[in-house]
Order: structure tokens, then sequence, then C-alpha cells
């Protein structure tokens, strides 16, 4: 376990609101991603977790509130591109369909600033990470790609950028149970590897078993931050209606 | 049959500059979802602006390239000022293509107001003539088809090979996520008006060498450039190159064995034709897809 008391928090939020015109999205969340942490946050459909993992990453400025990475503020970026460091796996992949699987995967390390050899190396990297017919054929438009390679090849994106920490919203959205299990076998690696990983999800059996922490959102608003085991992590989920299939 | 192949000949020559011309609207559109309609005249302008550096003493060949940089630089600043500001949006897409047929106007009347509207004779690149299969070409037209082929090489492989290239292809297939990933999507749209309003530059200056200079000069080649945008295909590079070529052809031979007096009656009716078969043009799709 690392110390917490010492090291900033990877990721934080202090009293973020945010509003799509007159929809409240996030109302005064305030939540601690410790560095070297797994974190969950749970919540049913419209709770506001993309909202926040996009907050997170720095993509979206909020109504009001602060984000910090690492203790610093964050302040709005001229391209609005994401917090350094961090990467987001969006809802839904976001794969670039009509590219390939190796043009996916350069434009991760691209966006971050890589240089071009280092670009290349990574690549070999996480190449050999994916799934064979990924490996096999890095030619292959990714449109064309199973749901489950995709979203592996999302991750794989991701982090091409090298971050310290990891965001990723509803990664078993649509896949097959087998699939998912692959899916967090590599979270898991990532971080034995000591990437941060913050996760969104729908699903708490997966999320519950992998992380250090748990959060609960419903509609907008923080009601549970703690343990994922225990009675008062099995009545939050209950009353959020998530994840029945946990317990 | 010795006809007909004069008349693709001296077609594809002609069709170059129309290639690049759709090269250009393509690459634009592709990055920054605007259609252009000021890109010609930037071209003018900037073949304007080397005419100037040529009667100071500048060489030709270094107009030429003077040419590109000024039309680019054009390009990024239309875009920066104009269009950028606008933001995003479905109906935005009209208010960009108005904004840029107002620009090419006003280009036109400022090109007029500087360097007056009387045809300015406009020196070849390279001057002189050559017989191709027992056809008489200008060399100007000859380089006007290899800068052009070159050009299209350059563009397929900054966009099949380099980062930068493939950044602005997934950029314009879903620019948030492009955002996401931290490319700078900004730039990118940047670079697009630069390749596509210097590709204009390259299309105008030899077309001015076979004419002469005059402010509205971007006219007819728009024109028929944008004919070849539709017969290959809004989106697509190589069909906007092959599309420009096949209206150098047709428009060719349709003034030559019709009447030179009905050429655009006659491309255009094609061009219906064609989208009536194939609405999204050859090698286009109408709708990006989306996963
Ligand atoms: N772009 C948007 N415009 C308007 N409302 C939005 C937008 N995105 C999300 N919302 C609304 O904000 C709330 C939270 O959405 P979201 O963050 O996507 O939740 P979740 O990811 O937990 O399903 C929902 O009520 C949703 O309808
Ligand atoms: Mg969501």
């Amino acid at each position: 376990m690392l110390d917490m008391t010492s090291a900033p928090p990877a990721l934080a939020a202090e009293g973020v609101t945010h509003r799509y015109g007159g929809v409240l999205a996030l109302d005064g969340v305030s939540v601690q991603i410790g560095t070297g942490q797994f974190v969950s946050v749970l919540g049913s459909n419209g709770a506001g977790k993309s909202t926040l993992a996009m907050v997170l990453a720095g993509l979206l400025a909020p109504s009001s509130g602060t984000v910090r990475a690492g203790g610093h503020a964050v302040a709005s970026r001229g391209h609005g591109g994401p917090i350094a460091g961090v990467s987001l796996v969006p809802e839904g992949r976001r794969l670039f369909g009509q590219l390939s699987v190796r043009e996916n995967l350069l434009l991760g390390g691209f966006g971050a600033g890589a240089s071009g050899r280092e670009t290349r190396r990574r690549l070999d990297e996480v190449l050999a990470s994916l799934p064979k017919a990924l490996r096999d054929d890095p030619g292959r438009a990714a449109a064309t790609l199973s749901g489950g390679e995709q979203q592996m090849l999302a991750i794989g994106r991701a982090i091409m950028a090298q971050p310290r920490t990891l965001i990723i919203d509803e990664p078993s959205m649509g896949l097959a149970p087998v699939l998912i299990n692959q899916v967090y076998e590599w979270l898991s690696r990532l971080h034995a590897d000591g990437v941060t990983i913050l996760l969104m999800e729908q699903m708490a059996t997966h999320a519950v078993r992998h992380s250090d922490m748990m959060v609960i959102l419903d509609r907008g608003r923080v009601v549970y931050a703690g343990s994922p085991q225990g009675d008062a992590a099995s009545a939050a989920l209950i009353s959020g209606y998530i994840g029945e299939e946990a317990l | 049959m010795g006809d007909i192949i004069s008349l693709i000949i001296s077609g594809i020559a002609n069709g170059s500059a129309y290639a690049l011309l759709a090269l250009g609207i393509v690459i634009i559109f592709r990055s920054t979802d605007t259609v252009n309609f000021a890109i010609g005249d930037t071209g003018t302008l900037a073949t304007f602006a080397a005419l100037s550096a040529i009667a100071a003493g500048v060489p030709i060949a270094a107009a030429f390239f003077l040419a590109i940089a000024v039309a680019g630089v054009v390009g990024i600043a239309a875009e920066r000022l104009l269009i950028r500001p606008l933001g995003h949006g479905q109906h935005l897409l009209f208010v960009a293509l108005v904004i840029t047929i107002g620009l090419g106007l006003v280009m036109q009347a400022g090109m007029g107001a500087f360097w007056g509207n009387t045809p300015k004779p406009f020196p070849p690149l390279v001057p002189g003539w050559i017989q191709v299969a027992g056809v008489a070409i200008s060399l100007n037209k000859i380089a006007a088809t290899v800068f052009a082929l070159i050009a299209m090489g350059f563009v397929a492989w900054f966009f099949g090979y380099m980062p930068f290239g493939i950044a602005m292809r997934a950029s314009a297939e879903d620019p948030l996520a492009a955002r996401m990933l931290g490319l700078n999507t900004g730039r990118i749209a940047s670079i697009a008006w630069f390749l596509g309003c210097g590709l204009a530059a390259i299309a105008m200056f030899f077309l001015a060498a076979e004419s002469s200079l005059n402010p509205h000069i971007a006219h007819s080649p728009l024109f028929r450039a944008f004919a070849g945008v539709f017969l290959g295909g809004l989106t697509s590079m190589p069909g906007a190159v092959i599309g420009g070529f096949a209206i150098g052809v047709l428009d060719n031979i349709a003034g030559h064995y019709i009447s030179a007096n009905y050429r655009d009656t006659i491309v255009f009716t094609v061009i219906v034709v064609v989208l009536f078969v194939r609405p999204a043009g050859f090698l286009g799709s109408i709708r990006k897809e989306r996963v």
C-alpha cells in the first residue's frame, strides 16, 4: 500500500458541479484518486459517470469547482487536450473506424507528444499485449473489429501515451463475460505496473472485485465513497440499483 | 482515333489544374467540414503576388514557391479569423459556405483595385511546346501535369504515412476523439487550409500562364473542380483527383465534338446523370462511418 498521507492524490475533484444547459449532471462532487489506486465509480445510467470522467481527464471544464492533478489545480488548456499523464478510454471506445489498428495506436503516442522512434517502440510493446487477431493483422480497419477487440484496442491506444493515470469509461458495455474478463485482466496488469486506474461502470461485479476504493454516484451526487467490501458498501450498491448480481 | 487520343492527352493536361483544385477542396472539407469557395481566388491572389515578385526581379521558380506560401498563409488566416470562430454545428456548414463565397468576392474586388482588372500576361514556369502523340502541348501544361502528379503523390504519402496526416484523417472522422488523445485539432485545421490553398496556388499559377492573369480567372476552373469533386465524391481524395482529370477530358471532348459554346452545359449534364446513378460519387461515402 502506498502512503496516501504524503503523496498528493493523482486526481481530485473538489466541489465539482456541471450543467449541460438546464441538466445538472454533477452536483458538488468531491473525490480523491490516490496515486497507484484502483478506484471504481459506479452509478446507473445518467448518474454522471461520463461527465466526471471527462472533467477529471481535463477535457471538460466544469461549471464550477476545481480539478487537481498531482496537487496542482488544472487550468483549462489552449487546445483542450487531456491533462499530461492522464489518458481517457472514452465511453463507446471512439476508435477511428476508417483507420487501421496500427494507425489508431500510433495516434495515441503522437497525441501525447512522443517522438516517432519512441512511438514505434511503444507500438511494438502495446501490440504484444493485444489479442492475436490484432497482432497478426495491424493493418485492419478498426471498424471491422469485434466489440472485444475494439475495447482492447481502445485501451491500447490510451496506454500508447504511457499515462500515469488511466480513466476508463464503461469498458464492459456490450461485451460477453469472457471478454470482460480479458479487459479486467489487462487493467489489473496495468495497475500492478503502477498505473493509477479510475474506472466508471454500471456493472458492479468486476469493478468491486478489482478496486481499492468505490465511489457511488446517484443523479450527480456522491452517495458513497469508501471500501468496496462490507455491509455499508452492499447497502449503498442496493440503494443505487447497481449490480445486484455482485451480492 | 488520333483525334480522340489527342483530345484525351490535352484533356488530362487541362484536368491537372482541376484535379489540384479539387484535391484542395476535399482536404479542407474533410478536415474542417468547410466547403471553401474562396480557394480559387486565394490561388489567384497568390499568383498576383508571384507576378509582382517576378516584376521585382525574383526568378520564376522562386515566385512559384512564393505563390504556394502566400496562398497557404492566406488560407490559414481565413480559417483562423473567419471559420474557426463559428465553432461547430450543422447549420454552421451553410454559414461557412456563405462566408467563403463572400471572402472570394472581396478578394476579387481587392485584386481588381490593387492590380487592375485588365488581363496581364503571365510567364510560364517552363516555356516552349512539345509534340505528344502528334499533339502540340505547351511545356507549361506538361509541367502542370507533372507538378499535379507530384503534389498528389506528396498528399497521398502525407495522409498515408505521416503521423500528422494520419491525425488529420482521424480528426476528420471524430474531432472529439482526436482531442481526447491530445491531438491539436486547431493545428490540424491550419495545416489542412495551408495544403488546400497551396495546391490551389499551383493550379492558378499554371492556368495564368496558359492564358493570362486577371482577378476573375478562377471562376471557370473552380466550377469544373467542383464538378470533379462531386464526380469523385466529396470525401475521397483519390476520387477528387480522378474526377478533376475526368472533367478535363470530358470538357475537351464535349467542346470538340459537340460545341465549344455548350461545354459547361454538357459537362454538367453528365455530372447530373452520374449523381443520379451514384449520389455519393464514384469513390465517396455519403455519411462518414460511425462505429
Ligand atoms: N452533451 C450533453 N448534453 C446534455 N445533457 C447531457 C450531455 N451529456 C450528458 N448529459 C446528461 O447529463 C447527465 C449525466 O450524463 P452522463 O455523465 O453521461 O452519465 P452516465 O455516464 O453515468 O450515464 C444525464 O442526465 C445526461 O442526460
Ligand atoms: Mg456514461
